[in-house]
């Protein structure tokens, strides 16, 4: 077979496509990456945040809040924050806190522990000056900020796909209108609709697949760049899932732009007898 | 056999190519063609000629009437088996209707390519047939530089070369001299001698008396001449 039996070479009107894909692909590169590490640094945060439990006391009960902890089912031996430390890590926000009547008490979770409330009522019965923090309340708005991150990468990654399908359409109605002749005489020779849009859509995979590779090429070097400075905040890295979902970005332009062009090339066949 | 039962067409003022309430450009055509028959198609411009030749070649479908062909009802036909039945009939067109990125070796093997025949038989195929036809020098030209008698040879090379059940032609000899014209004729007799049904529009009236056939004529759309 002739290797463009239609002249879709010389139709011109995709010509735009690859580099619309591509910057749509980069788009999707970055929106899934974004997503992933945020999914991944919560998660960090959270397993960090919820595996210790702390306690506000005064100087005066630490020591009856400390036996109490010692007796309390899935916690583990509790150990009393250096106040000299404390004093200087408070000290930009709070100014000199040596004189503030309070001790903390770090206790981690080992097993299952009771929640914040049955823990300070527990610890208020010895020491009544005693207040929880269970951190899961940070664990929460954590999450909550994941998941409301990674819906907005879901929506930026839909958008992305809609503009790439509606490029491949009007590309491909742009080749159709040019080749209508071709089509015609091919048509008239017994090519079916499947030939004819099989042929528009290898082609629109090839282009569609080229622009996701351009994109995603761009992209690598943008998300090894947030993957070092999130490097601090999450130390095992950004999850493995980014570089396995890269590749696929590709792939999904490839399979996007071969299904559109067949659907608009098979529509636009039913006119002809 | 080809029978034509009834058969009115109209195109639709509002539209090239589309079919609608315009007075009818064929109006209740009927006859029939035994398979392997051999006719002339008469008329005046505008008579519906061309229109007639582009239902035979199954680009249009009529309004009323049987169109039937090889055993199939083509005016009812489903739509996705009218291309294996359009790889049985060659059309040689007025205009050529060349595809203009490819070859003249291209043009004359899409349609066996299309038919999924094997790339070594249709090397040699199309090459015994463009030389018989005189381009044996040409295959790789392209038709913007054939000239119009090249480009007629090329079109009807294309039409014969998958040896179709059912051959038509508009005008084939309009761009041809007076030899190579004659060729042609053979060429037409011989696939007809072969069983291919031939139907040929011509305004030359010299042709058909060097070659006598039965007739068919249009005026205004109607038979007014059935072959018989």
């Amino acid at each position: 077979m002739a290797r463009d039996p239609l002249g879709l070479d010389r139709a011109g009107a995709d010509r735009a496509v690859p580099w619309l894909i591509g910057a749509m692909a980069f788009l999707a590169a970055l929106a899934v990456a974004g997503a992933a590490a945020c999914a991944g640094l919560a998660g960090h945060w959270q397993a960090g945040v919820e595996r210790t439990v702390t306690i506000l006391v005064s100087p005066a009960e630490q020591e009856r809040a400390l036996a109490r902890l010692a007796t309390i089912p899935g916690l583990g031996p509790a150990r009393v924050l250096d106040p000299a430390l404390l004093a200087r890590v408070l000290q930009p926000w709070l100014g000199d806190t040596s004189t503030l009547p309070v001790a903390v008490l770090e206790a981690p979770i080992t097993g299952p522990a009771p929640d914040a409330p049955t823990l300070t009522t527990l610890l208020q019965a010895t020491a009544p000056s005693a207040t929880v923090e269970r951190d899961d309340t940070w664990a929460g708005r954590l999450s909550q900020m994941a998941l409301a991150l990674q819906a907005v990468a879901g929506l930026v990654l839909g958008l992305v796909s809609a503009v790439a399908m509606g490029v491949t359409i009007v590309a491909t109605r742009g080749a159709l209108a040019t080749l209508r002749p071709s089509i015609e005489i091919a048509h008239g020779l017994g090519a079916t609709d499947g030939f004819i849009a099989g042929r528009f859509a290898r082609r629109a995979m090839r282009r569609a697949g080229l622009g996701g590779a351009l994109g995603t090429l761009f992209a690598v070097p943008v998300v090894a760049g947030l993957a070092i400075a999130a490097a601090p905040l999450a130390p095992a890295g950004l999850p493995a899932i980014i570089w396995a979902a890269l590749p696929a970005i590709p792939l999904l332009c490839a399979a996007l732009g071969w299904a559109m062009a067949h659907r608009t090339v098979r529509r636009w066949l039913r006119d002809l007898p | 056999m080809l029978l034509l039962d009834g058969i009115c067409l109209r195109y639709d003022p509002a539209g090239p190519g589309r079919l609608g309430a315009a007075p009818p450009a064929l109006d209740r055509v009927s006859f029939a063609v035994p398979s392997g028959g051999y006719r002339w198609l008469l008329g005046p411009s505008g008579a519906g000629k061309s229109t007639l030749l582009r239902l035979l070649h199954l680009a249009l479908r009529p309004q009323q009437g049987r169109l039937e062909f090889l055993g199939h009802d083509l005016a009812r036909a489903r739509r996705d088996s009218l291309p294996r039945l359009r790889r049985q009939i060659g059309m040689v067109f007025q205009d050529f209707r060349l595809l203009p990125h490819l070859t003249a070796f291209e043009n004359v093997a899409l349609p066996l390519r299309l038919s999924g025949r094997a790339e070594a038989a249709i090397r040699t195929e199309v090459i015994e047939l463009l030389a018989w036809v005189g381009l044996g020098a040409r295959l790789h030209d392209r038709p913007a530089t054939l000239s119009g008698g090249e480009q007629q040879r090329v079109a009807i090379a294309r039409a014969v070369i998958a040896r179709p059940r059912l051959l038509l032609a508009d005008e084939p000899t309009g761009n041809l001299d007076d030899a190579q014209a004659e060729r042609l004729m053979q060429l037409l007799r011989e696939m007809n001698r072969q069983g291919t049904t031939v139907i040929v529009a011509t305004h030359n009236t010299s042709l058909i008396d060097r070659h006598p056939a039965p007739v068919l004529e249009l005026q205004a759309g109607r038979l007014v001449q059935d072959g018989t």
